[in-house]
This record gives C-alpha cells, structure tokens and sequence, in this order.
C-alpha cells in the first residue's frame, strides 16, 4: 500500500476532526491531499505529533483527534505511547505510517526495518484497539474502527518507502496556528 | 498497562541521597508550594503536566490534592512541552512542572515547536545545581540552565522568596499569553529552604 492511497482513504472518511500531523513526508501528502482548517502540521518537532495530539485530545473532550505520525518520529517519543495509554482520552487515534524508513533522508532503515515492531509497542504501552494493516482494504476497515472506537486506538499501516508525494507546505506555521484556532474557536489570549 | 503502577519511578525525577522536601504535618503541601498553587489559580491555569523531581514533589501533591487542575503525568519532559503546547492549541491553559534537568532535554520542543508556533506555556522549573545546592552532579545543568533559557529568548524569573511565589506565577503567565511564548520560573534551592 502507498502512503499517499492510505491518506485518501482517510481523506473520505473524516468529518470536522482535528488532525496533527508529524513532520516531512506525511504532513506535505496530508496537505496536498487534504489541506483544511482544522489540520495543524508540525514542521520540525519530530516525535512530538502524538504528545501534541493527547493534549489537544484531553482539550477537546467533545471532539475526536487524529494523529498521522510516521515510525522514525514514533520510535523518537515511545515514552508518549505510554503516557497516551495512561490518560486513555477517548477521543484520540493514532494513524501510524511504517515505510521502515527514514524517506525523507533517503531512506535510511529505521528500527522497524529490523526487529522492532510498533503494534506490539503500541499494545504493551497499553493502548487497548490496536490494528496493524497492510493494504487497502483493511486500511479503511481499521480507520472506520478507530474513528468509531470508544477508547484511545492505535493504526499501523505498512505502506511502501517511497520519495514524498506532492508539494512543500506553503502556509506559515504562524497562518497555521491562526487558522487551526480560528477554525475551532480557541483565543489563546496573545495578539 | 502489565507490571506497571501509578508509583513506579518515572525517568527524569532526580535519583541521588539528598533528602526530599517533606510534606507538611498531615500531607499539607509546604508554604512555598501553597504559594505557587495559589499563582497558578489565579492566573487560570487549569492543566498541569509534569515529569517529578524531589524538590518539586510537594507541588505536584498540592496540584493532585486540590484536584481543580487536571493532572496529566508524562514520561519525559519534551513531552510534556508537546502535551502542554497541544492543550493550549485546543483552548485549556497549561504549565509543564519539571526539573531543569528536563528543561534542557526540551530544548527541541520549546524552540521548534512552541517557538515556532507561538504557543503561550507556562514552565515551572526546580533549578537544581544553583545557589544552595548540594549535590555536585546538579552542577553541570545548572550552570547552563539561565544561559540556555537566555539562548531560547525565553522571558525567566529566579523565584527563591515565598512571599513572591504567587505573584510571580501570575506575572510569568501573563507574558507568555502577551507574548505567545514560553515563559520560565525557575524555583531555586532558596525557595524550598524558606518553605
């Protein structure tokens, strides 16, 4: 399965859901795909998406938020799964892509290349609805559950290592922010 | 989660033979963290997020206790920043309570993400290695604990007077909402001695 096909299917599915997204190849793919208000794209904070994602999670306890992270930013916050499954927000997915690679460097292995395996992380940090999937279909079965799930759930989606898909992200980080708070009503109370 | 539990030790509070702060008579939090609590009140704060340290303990207790702020426990501290900074996008007011320790292992989160963004925060950091200190292996992150604050561009106060604690809580989340950044208080050996 290709990134870029997981990312459409997920694209059809959500309705007014927060999206954070981690750095390089899955922000530019969301953004080509499926530029909206209520996406923030975090630029250069790698490993942070998901910690980002249970804050906004544990805000917003009357909406769902959506967490598209990659292996090499997972595997540089772990200690995020655990705290994650901790808090168990209800209203929290993490869709996570695993090119067992790091693509956008040139496809340097990552952990998961080799030995690792980041449902069973997933699972033993305490996340209760995991999902590994590998293809299109099952894609979507799993992102319909976890959009669907009670609980804090986990998807990791093996896709093909492959050079990043569309354009560079154009919108500051600061239209980013602005926009994403205007789309969900927050003022931070700055200027 | 299997073997876990709530108590078990989290990476980041500080291992070592000096004493921790004791609770006041009967669990009450000590002077200096009443103060602090009272500040954070005042200025709204209603989400704490922390990775413990000894000196800070009494804190986090008082936090856990008057239950008015929503506790989240993280397992290292750039985390935190990233669960305070997300909070903050999603509309709650948030201060990240760590050991300087911890300060410096954020360094990527507060510039790359916080300061890229704009993200208004509140850091309550014990800084340990300064004035008073005891311990010589708190040394080397204290000496570089203002610099790297003054690196960031981050606005800071060295808190070591009870009397100024609560005030001083307020004025630091003040700036940070003005300024859309992160601003620090760093709680010195003073501070707990004079509890």
């Amino acid at each position: 399965m290709r990134r870029i096909e997981a990312l459409r299917i997920l694209a059809g599915k959500l309705a007014d859901e927060l999206v954070v997204t981690s750095l390089a190849g899955v922000a530019r793919e969301w953004a080509w795909i499926a530029d909206r208000p209520r996406n923030f794209y975090l630029r250069h904070s790698m490993g942070l998406a998901s910690s980002v994602g249970l804050g906004l999670a544990l805000a917003r306890p009357g909406e769902r938020v959506i967490v598209l992270d990659g292996d090499g930013s997972v595997l540089m916050n772990l200690g995020s799964l655990c705290t994650i499954a901790n808090c168990a927000p209800p209203n929290l997915a993490l869709i996570i892509f695993d090119n067992q690679a790091y693509a956008s460097t040139g496809l340097q292995p990552s952990a998961t290349a080799g030995r690792a395996d980041l449902a069973a992380i997933c699972r033993g940090a305490g996340i209760g609805e995991v999902a590994a999937v590998g293809d299109p279909a099952r894609f979507q079965a799993a992102v319909e559950a976890a959009l669907a799930c009670r609980g804090t759930a986990a998807v990791i989606a093996r896709v093909a290592a492959e050079p990043v898909q569309g354009p560079k992200i154009t919108i500051s980080t600061w239209e980013n922010k602005h926009r994403f708070l205007r789309a969900i009503g927050v003022d931070t109370g700055g200027d | 989660m299997s073997g876990g539990s709530p108590s078990a030790p989290v990476p980041g509070s500080a291992p070592g033979p000096a004493p921790a702060p004791a609770p006041g008579p009967a669990g009450r939090p000590l002077p200096w963290a009443d103060a602090i609590l009272d500040g954070l009140k005042r200025a709204g704060i209603d989400l704490i997020v922390t990775v413990p340290d000894m000196k800070i303990v009494s804190l986090i207790r008082a936090v856990a206790a008057d239950g008015s702020m929503e506790l989240v426990r993280a397992a290292r501290e750039d985390e935190a920043v990233g669960i305070a900074a997300g909070a903050v996008l999603g509309g709650r007011r948030a201060a990240v309570l760590i050991q300087n320790a911890g300060l410096l292992a954020s360094v990527n989160a507060l510039a790359c993400l916080d300061g890229l963004f704009g993200i208004p925060l509140l850091l309550l950091v014990s800084y340990r290695g300064d004035m008073g200190e005891r311990e010589r292996s708190h040394r080397p992150v204290g000496k570089a604990t203002e610099p790297v604050l003054k690196a960031l561009g981050l606005p800071y106060f060295v808190l070591r007077k009870v009397e100024d604690a609560s005030d001083a809580v307020v004025d630091a989340a003040v700036v940070a909402g003005s300024g859309d950044t992160a601003a620090a208080l760093l709680l010195s050996n003073a501070l707990f001695r004079n509890a």
